[in-house]
């Protein structure tokens, strides 16, 4: 066990030191100046290039670089938005915060319809309702996800008017990001109507994380029907049946809990989908998240952004696939390796 | 029987055989199978078929709506779009170029991948769980996100959106070549044909590789509906092919101007997106059930 | 279909609790206006893009003169009224008192708006030896453009609320730029604050004004956000809030003004007109435009500086078509860079034919190789002047085709956009200008003249003595007639040596919900919310 939670803290380090290297490698890859690339200062002359190009440890080698590198991202010190001139550590925390919490919505309907109507459409595998679920997971499976943000947006928006299209809150509500979660940071300001802000940020949210949401559930009910169909095939329930219980037994005592193992894992694969997905969606309804951020830093060129939103992100996703593996580990000792089954 | 027969002589299918068999039977498999076909045709024939050049403006046609709306002519079938181009030829070439790159994107990234992964497979020595994992970790790095990276390093364009695609979908061929690598030489036969003295070239070749070819096909089809996905979407947001290119997303990026005016600019292409990836995912489907029939019968 | 498909999103919306309440009078008390892109700056001294001049000049700074919206007369504003001298070179203003500087969380002033104010603004461009002239660049190119710091002799304190101005030669146009969006008056004290503090730049970037609107808060790409200044000297009945929503899509502009995120909108697209028209919640205002959208040749790069090739490169498009096909006929030809509503304008002008056979002998006899390519930048906003310039930019590759040139076109972010062209990186670009006041010599100075060079809004990098004595001769006279005929000189000068191709004169659109009271289309600049607001 310990053991088990020492690996995965070491893996955890060593794939964050890698994802380090790639970003402090970006500002040599990126056109334009190492320097500016690694600090979003454009030096005023030549005086304060030297001084920030030893501060930096230009001078010597890749690795004492890469050092310096690590201790300023430790310190807090990411460098400055060669766009907007803010901190970028700044940036990120404001921009982060939003996807995830994008995102956290968008899995969470998936789980809560996608795991269900799995279970169900598994139970009832082969008959007409599971050939409809499964047609209808498969159809919402291929939406090119902005397209179906954009037909949204055209049905409940422009035609029937029920949600706006912009944002996560109407801009005349004044309320200050402190956590950078919206519906806490509405909950924390006190100059506003909270019932009244509460609900235009629901109806904000409501069209993103259907977009979102939408192709992650089907995904998951895919993955679901999968899982219960592999498990109503296996000879314990064949044993349980001829002990004769019914069916809704079998289900609740050896198909939820067996069925729920694999889907873990697949799961994490969800989550790399479910956080590109919101990256796009981001940009269509613009929300004021990572992916919003990322597309305007490379529409404007803005490299510093870049590498560092390259490395917050990257690290966000990891940290979740590892998180989730390690939880599946846990719960699922008979597993001696990460295995990745098929949708 | 009319025919006497001395021996009996049972029909044995190839495995393949058993397999199209199994897919043909499915209505719903064999359709996708058909609309499939035709996004094929249209990308293979397209300047056969394509009624006029994708990129030939014409100043006097702009907007002309699609020839079932009362305002729209027959000349075009699909409509115009702003600069006046023929939407149905712009989204027959945009067909071949997003399902082409596709194409391409998928075939690369399975070469390379099923290279890494043979030789992480077969050579025993790397028995290293930080590799397994590291890669892991790495496959989870959003396509979108190496997308911008690449973008940024070599500007925008449709060949670099599809270097970022195929190393994004590196992994997943390296992962499962891996494990399935790794599996089967665990098996006796592949024991047997060593105990013959066959080197690991051979046994790759003549063992694993065929045993492979289908866990290829399914992963390929998953693969190929990521690669046209993710194309459309980077030419959507104008990371990946550049105007004036008739590539599906960014045809219906360009639509997006003309969206109140002219709908079908927006429409067309992302339907026509839709169900080439929905025939893709429906052809996937049926493959990865018929196999699963002929193993399990 | 509908009917099911609202029914489930009814359901949903019960269930969440998350219907749409607009009518609440929350939402009325602010006005959001839907913008599209980031200012520059806050302050309209420093840059001369509508962008920047929409976000501050009207909302947060008040001028000491403004054109009348109606009749374009120069009407007071922070000064009561003005006196010119006999010799037409000194002017007197007398300003307005008890106007109060915005008290915000970064700075509350001690004494109201008088003489010392007026001076600090005009000095800060004016003199290189302000304290704050290198602040945020040390470039004022509207200023620079026309050049009026160097006419400008003395600016003196007469008394707290009285200041005279000394001109070294006559400008008829010196009151017209007195009125332009650019003209802002900023508070000496914030100033002197900032000075002490050590942070001078801050003027620039936390905003103080006289103006109907106090500035709160920027965050790029995405909001800035203002509030009522209730000590506004003009007791105007403006919105309790103005947001500005940043969104450069023109399209989901439209979209969020039919769902009510936005009450107004920047820059309806040409295609998008009917729509609005159609609409019935909807309001549509439009006035012709005193602007113009243009086709530039850097004239410092070989060959573009041989007015030969400029010549067949005008000949080789064809400006109907860009026309029909850019402005959807919201727009009329030009033919020089004065539109239709300029007093000046000369309906005999010369005017550029579409000729290729022309084109492609001139450009033989230039030397230009048959393989020649070069670059066209076409600006990544809208403007009324030129509501998409890829589309023109590939329209004109097409043509460029047809005589023998491969063109490519460029295009990056604004920002990088026109820093890009300000180091003159490009062949040819398609942008254009909207006036910032009525005055011809807001056209054919700022675009043109050698001093426009530094300043960067020479596109062309195009400098001719000629053409500036020209234009220095036309100010200097109040003869309406005889300016006429040397701005008829200059269209004539400027037709042989082509610097750039005027293409279209674009009407001016605002759309607006019908919620909206007070909403007037300024032809002058930038756009006005003070006297804005929404009815309940």
């Amino acid at each position: 066990m310990i053991q088990v939670l020492l690996r995965y803290v070491v893996l955890f380090t060593i794939t964050l030191v890698v994802l380090c290297a790639m970003s402090f490698s970006l500002a040599y890859l990126f056109p334009g100046d190492v320097l500016e690339n690694l600090t979003g200062i454009s030096p005023q002359n030549e005086f304060q290039r030297a001084a920030i190009a030893r501060q930096l440890g230009l001078e010597q080698n890749y690795f004492v670089q890469f050092y310096y590198y690590l201790e300023r991202l430790l310190a807090g010190d990411w460098g400055y938005s060669s766009a907007s001139g803010l901190p970028l550590l700044e940036e990120v925390s404001v921009a982060l915060p939003a996807t995830i919490e994008l995102s956290t919505y968008a899995m969470f309907m998936a789980i809560v319809v996608g795991i269900p109507l799995g279970y169900y459409a598994g139970v009832k595998c082969y008959s007409t309702t599971d050939y409809t679920l499964n047609s209808l997971s498969i159809t919402t499976y291929s939406f090119p996800v902005f397209w179906f943000a954009l037909v949204l947006i055209l049905v409940f928006s422009l035609q029937l008017d029920v949600a706006p299209i912009s944002g996560r809150l109407s801009l005349l509500f004044d309320v200050e990001s402190v956590t950078g979660f919206i519906m806490i940071d509405i909950l924390l300001a006190d100059n506003i109507d909270h019932g009244l802000a509460i609900r235009d940020a629901l109806s904000h949210l409501f069209l993103p994380t259907v977009a979102i949401g939408a192709i992650t559930t089907a995904a998951m009910v895919r993955i679901t029907r999968r899982s219960v169909i592999d498990v109503m095939q296996r000879p314990y329930i064949a044993a349980a049946r001829s002990r004769g219980l019914s069916s809704w037994q079998i289900f609740f005592r050896h198909v939820i809990r067996n069925a729920l193992l694999p889907i873990l894992p697949l799961m994490a694969i969800q989550i790399t989908t479910l956080i590109t997905n919101a990256m796009i969606v981001e940009t269509l309804f613009s929300w004021p998240g990572i992916g919003n951020w990322l597309l305007q830093a490379i529409y404007q060129q803005d490299y510093p952004a870049l590498r560092v939103g390259m490395l917050a992100v990257s690290a966000l996703v990891v940290t979740l696939t590892i998180i989730v593996d390690l939880f599946n580990r846990l719960i699922d000792p008979s597993r001696d390796r990460f295995e990745r089954g098929t949708i | 029987m009319a025919q006497f027969s001395l021996y009996e002589e049972e029909f044995h299918p190839s495995p393949w055989q058993r397999t199209w068999a199994a897919f043909r039977s499915s209505h719903i498999a064999f359709i996708g199978l058909v609309i499939l076909a035709f996004f094929v045709m249209f990308s293979l024939f397209a300047p056969l078929l394509a009624p006029y050049s994708p990129l030939e403006q014409n100043i006097d046609g702009l907007l002309i709506a699609p020839s079932w709306q009362s305002s729209g002519s027959i000349v075009h079938l699909f409509g115009t779009d702003a600069l006046g181009r023929d939407v149905f030829s712009r989204i027959i070439y945009g067909c071949r170029i997003t399902l082409g790159s596709g194409l391409i994107t998928v075939v690369l990234a399975l070469f390379i991948g099923v290279s890494i992964g043979t030789i992480a497979g077969m050579l025993s020595g790397v028995r290293s769980s930080i590799v397994n994992h590291l890669l892991d970790a790495l496959m989870a790095i959003p396509t979108l996100l190496i997308a911008i990276i690449i973008v940024a390093i070599l500007g925008a364009g449709l060949v670099n959106s599809m270097w970022a695609i195929t190393l994004a979908l590196i992994p997943q061929f390296v992962h499962h070549t891996r494990s399935f690598v790794r599996n089967e030489m665990k098996k006796q036969y592949i024991l047997a044909s060593r105990l013959d003295g066959a080197s690991p070239w051979q046994i790759f070749t003549h063992s694993i590789l065929p045993n492979m070819s289908e866990m290829l096909v399914v992963q390929g089809s998953l693969a190929l509906s990521i690669a046209v996905i993710d194309i459309s979407a980077l030419g959507f947001l104008n990371l990946g092919a550049q105007a004036p290119l008739p590539e599906l997303g960014a045809i219906l990026a360009d639509g997006l101007d003309v969206a109140y005016m002219a709908p079908w600019n927006v429409a067309l292409p992302g339907i026509t997106i839709f169900l080439m990836v929905l025939s893709i995912n429906i052809v996937g489907d049926g493959l990865r059930s018929a196999l699963r029939k002929r193993v399990t019968h | 279909m509908r009917g099911k498909l609202s029914a489930i999103c009814l359901g949903l919306l019960l269930i969440s609790g998350c219907g749409r309440n607009v009518e609440h009078t929350f939402y009325t008390s602010g006005v959001i206006y839907c913008s599209e892109s980031n200012p520059i700056t806050f302050n309209p001294q420093l840059d001369t893009s509508t962008t920047t001049a929409d976000a501050t000049s009207h909302q947060i700074y008040d001028k000491l003169l403004v054109f009348d919206p109606d009749t374009g007369q120069i009407t007071p504003s922070l000064a009561s009224s003005w006196l010119i001298s006999e010799d037409g070179l000194t002017y007197t203003f007398q300003l307005r008192k008890n106007v109060k500087f915005h008290t915000t969380p970064y700075f509350s002033p001690s004494r109201n708006f008088n003489a010392d104010d007026v001076i600090f603004s005009i000095n800060r461009w004016r003199l290189a030896s302000h304290p704050y002239h290198e602040v945020s660049g040390g470039q004022y190119p509207y200023f620079d453009s026309i050049g009026l710091a160097d006419n400008i002799e003395t600016v003196e304190r007469i008394n707290g609320y009285r200041i005279e101005i000394t001109l070294k030669r006559r400008d008829s146009s010196f009151l017209a730029n007195l009125a332009t969006d650019f003209s802002v008056i900023l508070s000496a004290e914030y100033g002197d604050n900032l000075l002490v503090k050590g942070v001078p730049h801050q003027i620039d970037i936390k905003p103080i004004g006289t103006g109907p609107y106090i500035f709160q808060d920027y965050r790029k790409d995405r909001f800035i956000r203002y509030e009522r200044n209730e000590e506004h000297w003009k007791q105007l009945n403006s919105a309790q809030a103005l947001v500005f929503d940043i969104t450069p899509r023109s399209s989901l502009r439209l979209a969020k003004l039919i769902t009510q995120e936005c009450d107004a909108t920047a820059f309806p697209a040409q295609t998008e007109l009917d729509v609005i028209r159609t609409n019935d919640e909807l309001t549509l205002a439009e006035k012709p435009g005193l602007n113009i959208g243009f086709w530039a040749f850097n004239t410092e790069k070989a060959p573009f500086n041989n007015p030969d090739v400029r010549r067949a490169l005008a000949a080789a498009i064809d400006k109907n078509t860009l026309l029909e096909a850019v402005y959807f006929d919201s727009a009329t030809r030009a033919k020089t860079l004065l539109p239709t509503a300029s007093w000046a304008y000369q309906n005999d002008a010369d005017d550029t034919a579409y000729n290729p056979v022309l084109a492609r002998r001139l450009l033989s006899d230039a030397g230009v190789p048959p393989d020649f390519s070069m670059t066209i930048w076409a600006m990544p906003v809208k403007r009324a002047y030129n509501p998409n310039a890829t589309k023109m930019a590939e329209l004109i590759q097409r043509y460029l085709q047809d005589v023998g040139i491969d063109a490519e076109i460029v295009t990056y972010d604004w920002l990088t956009f026109r820093k890009r062209l300000q180091d003159g990186e490009h062949d040819s670009v398609l942008i254009g200008w909207s006036a910032d006041n009525g005055d011809p010599d807001n056209f054919y100075r700022p675009l043109l003249s050698c001093g426009a060079i530094p300043s960067g809004t020479n596109r062309a990098m195009w400098c001719n003595q000629d053409y500036d004595r020209l234009l220095d001769e036309a100010i200097e006279t109040n003869d309406i007639d005889e300016r006429r005929a040397i701005y008829q000189q200059v269209n004539r000068l400027l037709f042989e040596q082509q610097p750039l191709v005027p293409i279209a004169h674009a009407y001016r659109y605002q759309a607006y919900r019908n919620e909206l009271n007070g909403m007037s289309i300024n032809p002058f600049g930038g756009v006005k919310f003070g006297g804005v607001s929404k009815t309940e």
